[in-house]
């Protein structure tokens, strides 16, 4: 009888104690489940990320590839952006730009900026004719004419043509939230073709 | 007696079975952002490489300018800053590398580094002749040391060269 009483006196300790239990365990379950979504909208936006390297270092290795005479042609004004949002199927010289798709990413989009790049470069010259005795292997014989900071300019003017172009791959895409994110990469190109 | 102490003994026990649990799900909770915290600087890494790789990739073809436009001048001068000489201070070879803010030098025109928009903080270019007597054929290393963002990296591309003797 006196364990009857005992119990009796107790009623519904278990079922109190089991819905505090249900209660944390549904708030540690809450917590684990918004962690879970949290990492996987990370991964997601980390693999547009990845995609979007992806078809930049696709589009800059093509880049690479086109000649200076050919990229020099398309540069009708300074900068010249290809740019050809929302839409597929244009290309510069086998380097397609505007609308890239990508299985599980997206749609991306690809812009291309050519210009010409003025540089100048400074020399001391080697003077042979002020080499007295000269001779290849030593030195000593060799004579240099005073340093010129301006002994070859190519910047577009009369006489000085340009020699370098710089072009910039950039690529834009737009997160499920509305956010705009881009990558870029730049790089050149040299008219080594010319008569030196 | 015997029921009291049994019940005594129990009371309690779901909700220390489930603070285990929740315990246990904090700490792998805790262990996934860790990892998570720790794969997420890799992408934008990885994308100043390639931005590094690209300009460094450039910056080369403007050093092949330079040397292909004189190529007497910088076998000379680096003939003569080989043998140590110093009689020319600065060395023909150091003012064919230009002095900082020249297209081989961490170019600025207009103050905007030459990478812009990229965000090159600084980069230099330097060049190696490696001579191979027995073919009369020398290779041209053209160095380049890019940093952006807070990775270094540093590119070497090497060309062949033919050599023709001036006289």
């Amino acid at each position: 009888m006196a364990s009857i009483r005992l119990r009796s006196s107790n009623p519904g300790v278990t079922l109190l104690e089991i819905i505090c239990a249900f209660l944390i365990f549904t708030i540690a379950t809450l917590g684990a489940s918004g962690l879970i979504s949290f990492g996987h909208r990370g991964t997601q936006k980390d693999f547009r990320m990845v995609v979007a390297m992806d078809i930049l270092s696709d589009r800059m290795n093509r880049l690479m590839l086109v000649s200076y005479a050919s990229m020099s042609a398309a540069i009708t004004a300074e900068p010249t952006v290809l740019t050809n949002d929302g839409s597929a199927g244009a290309a510069f010289w086998g380097v397609p730009y505007g609308l890239a798709t990508y299985s599980r990413a997206g749609s991306f989009n690809v812009d291309l900026t050519l210009r010409h790049q003025a540089v100048t470069f400074g020399v001391q010259p080697f003077n042979i004719m002020s080499s007295v005795g000269y001779a290849s292997g030593t030195p000593t014989t060799f004579a240099f004419d005073s340093f010129e900071p301006q002994y070859y300019i190519c910047d577009g003017t009369a006489g000085r043509p340009y020699q370098v172009i710089k072009y910039i791959a950039t690529v834009k895409w737009t997160e499920p939230n509305g956010v705009a994110r881009s990558v870029q990469a730049v790089s050149f190109t040299v008219n080594l073709q010319g008569a030196f | 007696m015997t029921p009291f102490r049994r019940q005594a003994r129990n009371a309690g026990m779901a909700i220390v079975i489930v603070l285990v649990f929740a315990f246990t799900l904090l700490v792998l909770g805790s262990a996934y952002l860790k990892t998570f915290s720790t794969t997420k600087p890799v992408n934008p890494k990885m994308l100043e490489r390639l931005q590094a790789d690209c300009f460094a990739q450039g910056i080369s073809q403007i050093a092949m300018l330079k040397f292909k436009r004189f190529p007497a001048d910088f076998y000379h001068a680096y003939i003569h800053h080989r043998a140590g000489l110093r009689n020319i201070l600065p060395t023909p070879l150091e003012r064919f590398y230009g002095a900082a803010n020249t297209p081989l030098q961490d170019f600025r025109p207009g103050g905007a580094s030459l990478g812009d928009p990229v965000p090159v903080a600084t980069y230099s270019t330097w060049y190696n002749m490696i001579s191979y007597h027995g073919y009369n054929r020398d290779a041209l290393e053209i160095n380049v040391a890019v940093r952006i963002g807070a990775i270094q990296q540093n590119y070497v591309f090497t060309v062949d060269a033919s050599r023709t003797r001036l006289l």
